[in-house]
This record gives C-alpha cells, sequence and structure tokens, in this order.
C-alpha cells in the first residue's frame, strides 16, 4: 500500500469523471477519465504516472542516464539501442523527410549561438557555421539496431517526445480500460472518447500571456491537440525583433514565426509536427496548415 | 515574392505516425474497425466458389461492442460423390430423374452439378465487465438450398496477473436442418439409375436435424514484451442427421464373381448419428522487431476414429513503411474414419456404418501462401492473398482388389485461393 503523502500523483472526483494529477516531462500532467470507482481511477494513476515517467527516463536530454545522452555521449562511435528507440528515432527521420529538412532533432545544438533575453546581439556568424556543420539528420546513420551520430553531433527528442508519452499514456490507458479518457501534458494532449459524442471534451487556447481568458475553445470528442511556441522569448539584431525558433538550414532565427500555434490532428504526435513545421514556416505558417486541411489557431 | 504553395504532408505523416504508434492509431481511437472482402477458391477441374464477407467491430455505448459478419459463398462444379470407378462408362442421376452425367471408364465418379448459394449473418455483442472481464453473446443464422443453421454462443473472459493472463471460456449452440431436394435417402437403399429406379429409397420428412454443441476453454499467457503463447482446448458433440444425403458408395463384385471389383449398383452412405470432436492447440508467437513469427499446432480426435494433426506457421514482415508481406505455410495429415471404406462388396455382410466420402479417409495436405497489406490512405489498408493447397490421399487403400486394384481411388485435389480485402479503420 502507497501512502498518501509519498504517492507521486494525486486522484480527485470531479463531476462525471475523476482527475489525476502528476508532473513529469517538465510539465504539468492532468489526466482526466470517466471510470466509475475510486479504486479504479487509483489503479489507472500509477499505470499512466508509470508509463509517462518510463518515457521521460529513456527520451530526457536532462538526464545523464537516458538513452538519449548515451547517444550524445557516443562521439562518433556506434550506439546500440532498442525497438522503440529505433522507431521513434526512424518517426522523427520520417518527419525531417517529410518538412522539407525543417523538422530536424539534430538542431538544438544551434541554440549555443543565440541568447533569446529581449536585448540587441551581435551574432557570431563563424560560430553559427560551425555549428550549422553538425546539423542535418541526413547526416546520422540509423539501423534497426543502433545509431551512429558525426563526432560534435546532438539529437534532442524534447520536439517528439512529449507528444509521443501523451499518445502512449492514452492508448495504454484506453486499451486496459477502454474509459473515455482525456490525457493532457501542459497543453499537448490527446482525447479518446468513442462513447459519447454529446459530450465533448471542451479545450480552451491560452493566450500566449497566459491571461486569464481563453483566446478559443476547441470541442473534441476524440484527437488530440498539440502547441508550438507559447513563449516571448526574443532578441534583436540590428534593431530587428526575432523570435526565438531557429531555423536548421539557415543557423537563424525564423523571421515572422507566430507567437504560438495550435494543431488538432489525430494523435498528439501528428499535432506536434505539424505545429513545430508551422511554426518554422514563418510568415507562411498559416497557408501551410491551411494545405494540411487541419484545424488550427495561429497566435500572431 | 511568389511563394510556392504549400504541399500537404498530412497522409504521409499518418502513415509514420502508425509506424509509431501501432496500427490503428492514426485516424482512429480504437473504435472499430471493418472490413469487406472477396474470395476465389478454385479447385483445378473440380469445386469454383466465390465469397463475399463484409465484417465490422466496433465500440459502442458505455463498455460495450458489437460484431457483425456478413457472408455470401457460391459454389459450382464437380464433387466426387464417393462411387467407385468402373471399367465401363457410368451415368450418374440426380435424385428427381433430371439431368445425369455420363463418367468416363476407369474414373472416379465426380457430380459435376453442384451448385449452392449460402447466405449467413453473425452478429454478436461484447460487454466490458470492470476493467478485468469481458462478457459476450451472439447468434448465427444461414440459409442454402438444402440446409439451414441457427446458433447462439456466449463467452466469458477474465485477465490475470496485471493481465498477462487471460483465461477464457466459450460456448455454442446450433440447430441445423439438412433438407435434400426429394426428402433424405434411407441409408443403404440403391441408388436409382436410368434402368432401375423402382421402390421407396428416400424419406418424406421435410428435414433431418442435427444438434451441436461445442465448448473452448482457452489461456493466453505473456511470456515477456515480445512473446505470447496462446493454448485451447475444444469440445464438439454433434447429433442427429450425420450423413451427406448426396454420398454414395459402390457395391462390387466379390472375389467369387465373374468380374472382382467391378461396381455393380451404388447405396447411399450411412454414417453414426453422433459424433464428439476434441482438440488441443498452441500458439507462440514472437515478434522480432519491426517482423514477428506464429507458429501453431493442432492435435485433433474423434469418435469417428479421425485423428489429425496441423501446423501452421506464419512470418510477417514489414516492407518499406506502410506495408507488411506475410509468407503462409501449414501441414495437414489425419488419419481415415473407422467405417469409411471405399466401396462395399457384394456378398460380404453390410456394416452398420459406412462412408466413402473422400473427406474421411487417410489424406496430406500442405498449403503454401503469401499475403501482401500496404496502407492507401490514412487508417485504410487494402490486403491481397494467393495460396496454393495440395491434398493428397490414399489412392489405393489395403481392401482394394480386383479391377479396383488398377484405379486411383483418391484422385489429388490442387486448388488456388486469392482474396482481396479492404480493411477500414472506425
Amino acid at each position: 500500500m502507497i501512502s498518501e503523502e509519498s504517492r507521486p500523483f494525486t486522484v480527485r472526483h470531479a463531476d462525471s469523471h475523476w482527475v489525476i494529477t502528476y508532473t513529469a516531462m517538465a510539465s504539468p500532467c492532468q489526466i482526466l477519465i470517466r471510470c466509475e470507482k475510486a479504486s479504479e481511477a487509483e489503479e489507472l494513476a500509477l499505470l499512466a504516472f508509470s508509463e509517462t515517467s518510463r518515457i521521460e527516463q529513456k527520451f530526457s536530454r536532462y538526464r545523464n542516464d537516458s538513452v538519449v545522452s548515451q547517444i550524445n555521449q557516443g562521439g562518433g562511435r556506434v550506439v546500440p539501442i532498442d525497438d522503440e528507440t529505433y522507431q521513434l528515432l526512424r518517426f522523427a527521420g520520417e518527419c525531417f523527410v517529410l518538412s522539407d529538412r525543417l523538422f530536424d532533432i539534430t538542431s538544438g545544438i544551434l541554440r549555443k549561438a543565440w541568447t533569446f533575453d529581449g536585448r540587441e546581439v551581435t551574432p557570431d556568424l563563424q560560430l553559427i557555421e560551425s555549428l550549422r556543420r553538425l546539423v542535418g539528420w541526413q547526416k546520422v546513420k540509423l539501423s534497426a539496431e543502433s545509431i551512429t551520430l558525426r563526432p560534435g553531433m546532438e539529437i534532442d527528442l524534447g520536439g517528439v517526445a512529449k507528444e509521443y508519452a501523451v499518445d502512449k499514456t492514452a492508448q495504454m490507458l484506453f486499451e486496459s480500460s477502454h474509459f473515455p479518457l482525456m490525457v493532457n501534458f501542459g497543453g499537448d494532449l490527446r482525447a479518446i472518447s468513442p462513447l459519447s459524442i454529446r459530450r465533448p471534451w471542451d479545450i480552451g487556447i491560452e493566450s500566449p500571456d497566459r491571461a486569464s481568458r481563453p483566446v478559443g475553445l476547441i470541442e473534441l470528442v476524440h484527437g488530440a491537440v498539440a502547441t508550438s511556441g507559447v513563449s516571448y522569448r526574443h532578441c534583436f539584431v540590428k534593431g530587428k525583433r526575432l523570435g526565438h525558433i531557429l531555423n536548421p538550414l539557415t543557423g537563424w532565427p525564423v523571421e515572422n514565426a507566430p507567437q504560438s500555434v495550435t494543431v488538432l490532428a489525430d494523435s498528439c504526435s501528428e499535432a506536434g509536427l505539424l505545429s513545430t513545421t508551422a511554426m518554422l514556416q514563418g510568415e507562411g505558417a498559416e497557408s501551410f496548415l491551411t494545405a494540411q486541411g487541419v484545424t488550427y489557431h495561429c497566435i500572431r | 515574392m511568389q511563394l510556392a504553395k504549400p504541399r500537404s504532408i498530412r497522409t504521409g505523416l499518418a502513415a509514420v505516425t502508425a509506424a509509431l504508434l501501432g496500427p490503428g492509431v492514426s485516424g482512429a481511437t480504437g473504435e472499430g474497425q471493418s472490413e469487406t472482402s472477396v474470395l476465389i477458391y478454385s479447385e483445378s477441374q473440380r469445386v469454383t466458389a466465390v465469397e463475399a464477407v463484409y465484417d465490422l467491430n466496433r465500440h459502442l455505448k458505455g463498455p460495450y461492442s458489437i460484431g457483425l459478419t456478413l457472408t455470401y459463398d457460391g459454389l459450382t462444379g464437380a464433387t466426387p460423390t464417393g462411387g467407385a470407378p468402373s471399367k465401363i462408362p457410368q451415368t450418374i442421376t440426380r435424385p428427381s430423374g433430371g439431368t445425369s452425367t455420363l463418367v468416363p471408364a476407369g474414373q472416379v465418379p465426380l457430380d459435376n452439378t453442384f451448385k449452392d448459394n449460402r447466405f449467413a449473418i453473425d452478429a454478436g455483442i461484447t460487454r466490458q465487465v470492470g476493467r478485468l472481464a469481458t462478457l459476450s453473446f451472439g447468434g448465427h443464422a444461414s440459409a442454402e438450398r438444402d440446409y439451414s443453421s441457427l446458433g447462439v454462443n456466449g463467452g466469458i473472459t477474465r485477465d490475470f496477473f496485471r493481465k498477462n493472463t487471460t483465461l477464457g471460456i466459450a460456448g455454442s449452440w446450433f440447430h441445423d436442418v439438412t433438407s435434400p431436394k426429394g426428402g433424405a435417402p434411407i441409408p443403404f437403399a440403391s441408388v436409382p439409375t436410368d434402368t432401375v429406379s423402382t421402390g421407396e429409397r428416400r424419406e418424406h420428412h421435410p428435414g433431418k436435424p442435427k444438434n451441436i454443441n461445442d465448448l473452448v476453454v482457452s489461456l493466453s499467457q505473456v511470456i515477456d514484451r515480445k512473446t505470447i503463447f496462446r493454448v485451447n482446448y475444444s469440445y464438439d458433440r454433434a447429433t442427429g442427421y450425420l450423413n451427406d444425403p448426396y454420398k454414395v458408395l459402390s457395391v462390387v463384385q466379390g472375389l467369387t464373381e465373374p468380374d472382382p471389383g467391378e461396381p455393380l449398383f451404388n447405396v447411399y452412405e450411412n454414417r453414426p448419428d453422433n459424433r464428439t470432436k476434441r482438440a488441443v492447440f498452441g500458439e507462440v508467437r514472437r515478434s522480432l522487431g519491426r517482423n514477428s513469427v506464429d507458429l501453431s499446432y493442432r492435435y485433433f480426435w474423434d469418435t469417428w476414429g479421425i485423428r489429425s494433426h496441423t501446423i501452421d506457421l506464419y512470418y510477417n514482415f514489414h516492407v518499406g513503411d506502410s506495408s507488411s508481406l506475410e509468407p503462409h505455410l501449414r501441414f495437414y495429415r489425419q488419419s481415415r474414419a473407422d467405417f469409411y471404406h471405399p466401396f462395399l462388396v457384394d456378398s460380404v455382410p453390410v456394416p452398420q456404418f459406412a462412408s466413402a466420402d473422400a473427406r474421411l479417409t487417410k489424406l496430406n495436405a500442405f498449403t503454401i501462401g503469401l499475403r501482401y497489406v500496404f496502407s492507401i490512405e490514412a487508417g485504410s489498408r487494402l490486403s491481397l492473398s494467393a495460396e496454393y493447397y495440395s491434398q493428397r490421399g490414399d489412392r489405393s487403400p489395403p481392401e482394394t482388389f480386383g479391377t479396383q486394384s488398377g484405379y486411383n481411388l483418391f484422385p489429388g485435389l490442387d486448388a488456388f485461393l486469392l482474396r482481396a480485402s479492404i480493411i477500414h479503420d472506425l
């Protein structure tokens, strides 16, 4: 029996459902589930927390023991990987191709050349140029058993792991319970509710300054929502304001990127890729999303 | 500045997401699946069958889900009557008189007027009970020209040990009625010929009933993250009219007669009015990275004296992003029923039960097949499969003598099967 104090999650009852909350993946995690009994909610909470923690430990770049850290410490050597890691890396690789090289999990290293604290900066062109040589998924060798990065290269699964965790946690809870549910990790969420078309989940879209009033409302029966952006971090170059989204092809911040992009899709992994890729389109974010035929909210 | 029109990456993205999160996720949330398929089965120079199936599985309100299957079968072609070859051409006459078929000398008689259409409906509902158990209930109805079947079934499953173990028990009850044209033939009555058609050979009942009860106990066990093991035991008991009203036996001349082995006339078959079948089945499925292998074995035995072994092997491997290839091999071997007789002998006492149905004798069969499944759009897949089936039996059973020794009493069977299905995730 786990005592109330030491439990890493809380479970409480709301009018028509149970609310499970915990902190993981650097986000507040909330799960709403329409089960009947407290014992069911408790059991599902433990399942959800275990799954989310497992994915976080495996794919966080902030943990030295994570798979991502092992890969980044490979220094040009072949690093063996398991099937789940392979599937996630392969997904990231496919997204790289689909997005015309804009979505690139090797691009995080470019952040070393920029400081987004709202001040005027003088970009170090030489540094940007040398970092750009360490960026590019096409330089990575991936097989079902191993991955090899060039020396100095790094990967960051921040752009896919959280969405993946949302999808996996939601699917696992649904498969083991068949109750309608919504998994929400800091605004990236997935709802599975085939049972009650008449009672959709209401999703509020927060304004980027986190003011109290939602700027939009989405009714979701089942599907997923992911948001990119939601940050005022920026700098100025020669008086021109630049946001914190970096283009992996140029090494420079994307000009005229929206402040935030929220996308609806079937899974959180898809919504996340579409919202991130839309941000990278800058001025063309809306037309890119329109071409995808998805429901979206762009805030500029 | 003129910008290029952005292209849609959504379909490609849905396919790679499905690869990441598992099938049936993208565009669907486990709500269900529908499958529409067409099958063509063709035996060389024998039966040709066409089958169309619509299958739907769907979650409903609350903890309920439903399943519905509609099937149409159309069969035409030739099937062995059970009669023995003769050195002179034979004629086969229909029950109502009507058309007759000429069988060449030395060949196993085939009835080439075999033709039927069958419609079947199966419907069921499953209720999730708590997190660990399910209850299901369903019904079955099918009809063809001379055969109808009605059935009900129910089952319960329960998960144990963090869902690593599932125990199930299921049972069904069927009531079938055979209504051959002209009435069911009286066992061992002689089959009318063009020249002789006197005497009462058929019962004038509207139909002959049969009841079937079966019970299956199953256990499924997750061995490790990549391996699952299943076993089941099944018990099936049928009582009532179990004869095939279209099968006959030849009565051949005895050793002391002028032409030993040569057929004199045909009689209708007679089988016991009950049969108990039992089988044990074991299956191991293991994932090998993106591929998987499935191996199963079944041992079957019944009160008619038939024992059989079936081994099935499937290997599924991914080809590219969203397609898979699945080769399939099956071996099957059965022993013959106690009352199987390739023919009866004139002047030898008639056994209580006798049938010359080729399906009740010793035979070996193998199947080799290939299935290809590919994604046509998000949430939809096309499956194409082709199989070759070969059956070889006892060409010259031990009791064969006289002219019968010179004939092949079990012509081999070669068949091709082609199936196309469209699967939609709902």
